[in-house]
């Protein structure tokens, strides 16, 4: 019998045409799978990050370990993009990231296009390698209506960050702004600022080597700008003055102030020293007693609201111990001097107790 | 019902399962070129119906080389590509647009992606509506980073195929091939033609714009005519949202085309406009307004010059050095340096890159090119002529676009890589030109009969 007979009957039984055309389709299913199998860009996958927990940092380096990763892929913790995708090999990069505050977060692979995988809360901010701390700061709500001043009483809580300690006056709103190099006030119609002294929990960050005090994502310091959750809403808090825990104490101190002889004669009983920026919650001196030392010298005593510290009262940020330098600041005048007497002394650091 | 009507029905039944089951196979693997693949033959057949036989021969030939060709260059693109990056690219700025459209479809699909990547699909920066184009369509088969490139092959072909419908009739057989055998194989225009930038899109948007001036006058009927106008001016929108600047170029073409278009057709307007217009042109530049305005253009056009001599390539110089280093300083250019710059960039245009001044082996690669483009710009002025004679609406059209463009790209090159790759933005106007001047040349060389001196215009094929 012919393999093909006359008809084109392949054996006698199918087609030629129709038998070509069924092996044709029967070779594009392995053809399919083998192109597949060869072309297929595999998923990528992420296996874990480390390390899982890293403290805050300028710039944090972490590994991130996986299946299939490409060198055009990028990693997000949450929302916060990583600077860079170091890749090393197809199981493992490096990603820095930068300005990421503390938290736990996902950590998530992207591809050219889109997300590919993700480790939900696997990588963790750690705030500080220190525990938290906490810090005594004074200054001035702002953006107040009358009714929202009167709302805002000691201990009322700022949720997450601390609670409000005292209250003072409320006053016409004045917003310091910086301006190198140093601050202009710009006055606010129709808004009134509301002095209070706020105990504030925060955490120890190295920033370039300087250590500070980070609360609400922003370093404390006097003028620094925060906008804080109050249960009135988000409030504008200006700081003007940074303490420690410690309680204050009077300290009797005598000053020998030296300079222009017409500006030490401005200096009388009563004067009270407002340092940089006048607020009525503020720690500060006062003008008990003036006497003449020599021709353009004036001893002046002042009653000090000091804080104990392990080697020496504290006032205004700065060390209080006889001859140290003591500036005293009015409305209308600043004078300089030396510390002449100090009454108490401060205990020796040996036998120093710690905070109260 | 016999046996053998039986059989023939379930072999029918066989082949379209067969055909079905291929197709699905072939649309799996690359969704795109299934879809366009069938454009352009569709089109190339419709083109082609009416063409005498050995012109349709050629006519085909060129066509199923020319696109034979392209998809053997993206199959190759598909087979070089490296495992470090997501996808081949022909040139660096198509990852913008492959990246890109993908960003926003998958934005706009609800797929999370890179924070990062969201900030660049929203940049102001390389916005086209080319883009928008590219997103929904994947958005439809998929992504497809080569099938881009088979879209755009289509988008150039069908524009070059439109272009000889429109010009064969009355251009003629032999000029119309030599304009599609320049644009389908010059190679610069081969190149972009298969690239995945936005050129093959405004190329086609810009096609049908041409389209549209020309039936505003040709219409058969007013309905025609009002639905050409709106179509011109959907065009000249379009045609700015592929490419800013697109806008310009409609118009300028456009009304330029058509002014000069009927003008040519009669005598007595002709003379009256010779008359008229260097008289309205002398008292357009003497109006302070004008002057400030023309002014202000040739500044910002030499800022751009400036940016593109100094960003990364080979690039040449048409002002003074000093305004190269002093950012901005163009904005006081005075106005003799600002004339001057303005008939600098326009002769750049044209020869730049100097063949002495070949600094790189792609330039040296390019210089035939560069050769074939003089003799092009050469052979344009007479295919304009002999244009006005046979069709004068269309060849003042083409023309007129051509200007535009040209001015376009003239003020504000300065980068010899992007001057060549916006010189193509022309080609597709000058080509026919330069086809229908090859002809007359040789007409006049031979002192053969003109064609074009016994019948004014012959609108149909053959």
């Amino acid at each position: 019998m012919a393999i093909v007979d006359e008809q084109g009957r392949l054996f006698g039984r199918f087609n030629l045409l129709d038998a070509l055309l069924i092996l044709l389709i029967a070779g594009l299913v392995p053809l399919g799978y083998v192109s597949y199998v060869i072309f297929r860009t595999p998923l990528p996958r992420l296996t874990r990050v480390e390390p899982a927990t890293i403290n805050l940092d300028k710039v944090m380096r972490i590994k991130i370990r996986g299946e299939h990763l490409r060198p055009y892929m990028r990693v997000s913790v949450g929302t916060h993009q990583g600077v860079n995708f170091l890749f090393k090999d197809s199981s493992e990069a490096d990603v820095e990231l930068q300005g990421v505050p503390p938290g736990t977060y996902d950590v998530v692979l992207y591809d050219h296009t889109q997300e590919r995988d993700r480790l939900p809360n696997a990588f963790t901010v750690a705030p500080s390698a220190l525990p938290d701390a906490q810090l005594i700061v004074v200054g001035t709500f702002g953006n107040l209506t009358p009714d929202q001043a009167r709302q805002v009483t000691a201990g009322m809580t700022i949720p997450g960050l601390g609670v409000v300690e005292a209250v003072g006056r409320p006053v016409p709103q004045v917003t310091r702004v910086f301006v190198r190099p140093g601050t202009v006030e710009v006055p606010i119609a129709n808004a009134q600022m509301l002095p209070v002294t706020l105990r504030l929990g925060c955490y120890v960050r190295s920033s370039q080597g300087q250590p500070e005090c980070v609360g609400g994502a922003v370093s404390i310091q006097p003028t620094t700008l925060m906008f804080l959750p109050t249960p009135l809403g988000t409030l504008p808090f200006q700081i003007d003055q940074v303490r420690g825990l410690q309680p204050l104490e009077p300290v009797r101190v005598t000053v020998r102030f030296s300079g222009n002889p017409g500006v030490l004669a401005q200096i009388k009983k009563g004067d009270a020293d407002i340092g940089d920026v006048w607020n009525e919650l503020a720690a500060g001196a006062t003008v008990t007693d003036v006497a003449a030392a020599n021709a353009g010298q004036r001893d002046v005593r002042l009653l000090v609201q000091a804080q104990r510290g392990t080697t020496s009262w504290t006032y205004g940020m700065s060390a209080l111990r006889l001859g140290s330098a003591f500036q005293l600041r009015t409305a209308a005048y600043e004078v300089s001097g030396s510390v002449i007497e100090l009454d108490p002394l401060p205990p020796s650091p040996n036998t120093a107790s710690s905070p109260k | 019902m016999s046996l053998d009507t039986r059989n023939a029905g379930s072999r029918v039944a066989f082949l379209a399962i067969a055909a079905g089951g291929l197709l699905g196979f072939a649309y799996t693997l690359s969704p795109l070129t299934v879809l366009c693949l069938p454009v352009i033959g569709l089109l190339a057949l419709r083109v082609g119906r009416d063409l005498g036989q050995r012109e349709r021969q050629w006519f085909f030939a060129l066509v199923i080389v020319a696109i034979v060709l392209r998809l053997s260059a993206i199959a190759g693109l598909f087979l070089w590509a490296d495992d470090a990056q997501p996808y081949a690219t022909f040139f660096g700025d198509e990852q913008l647009f492959k990246n890109r459209s993908m960003w926003m479809r998958n934005i706009g699909m609800g797929m999370p992606i890179s924070p990062a990547d969201i900030i660049y699909a929203v940049d102001d920066v390389g916005e086209s509506s080319y883009l928008y184009v590219l997103a929904i369509l994947q958005a439809l088969v998929g992504a497809a980073p080569y099938g881009v490139h088979v879209l755009n092959t289509t988008f150039y072909a069908a524009a070059v195929l439109v272009l000889y419908r429109l010009v064969r009739p009355a251009f003629g057989g032999v000029a119309s091939l030599a304009g599609l055998g320049l644009l389908l194989f010059l190679p610069s225009l081969f190149v972009w033609s298969i690239s995945a930038l936005k050129e093959p899109l405004y190329t086609l948007v810009a096609v049908g714009e041409l389209w549209c001036a020309l039936y505003v006058i040709r219409g058969k009927t007013w309905g025609r005519r009002v639905a050409a106008a709106a179509g011109l001016v959907v065009g000249a929108l379009a045609l700015d949202s592929v490419r800013r600047g697109g806008l310009s170029v409609a118009v300028l073409g456009a009304a330029g085309g058509l002014v000069l278009g009927v003008a040519v057709a009669g005598p007595r307007l002709l003379l009256a406009m010779a008359v008229t217009t260097p008289v309205i042109a002398a008292l357009a530049l003497s109006t302070p307004a004008v002057q400030e305005r023309l002014l202000h253009l040739g500044r910002m056009s030499a800022n751009y010059h400036i940016g593109h001599v100094v960003s990364l390539g080979y690039s040449y110089r048409l002002i003074e050095p000093r305004y190269y280093r002093e950012i901005g300083g163009a904005v006081r250019m005075p106005p003799r340096e600002v004339a001057a710059y303005a008939v600098k960039s326009v002769a750049s245009y044209v020869v730049q890159p100097l063949p002495w001044k070949a600094e790189s082996r792609a330039m040296l690669a390019y210089l035939p090119e560069q050769m074939l483009w003089l003799i092009v710009v050469a052979l344009v002025p007479i295919g304009i002529l002999a244009g006005l004679r046979r069709d004068p609406l269309l060849a003042s059209l083409l023309a007129a676009h051509a200007g535009a463009v040209m001015m376009m790209v003239a003020l504000t090159s300065g980068n010899i890589g992007t001057l060549i790759r916006h010189r193509g933005l022309a080609l597709p106007y000058l080509a026919w030109l330069a086809g229908l001047g090859v002809c007359e040349f040789v007409r006049v060389m031979t002192a053969a009969p003109s064609p074009f001196s016994r019948s004014r215009s012959s609108h149909g094929h053959r």
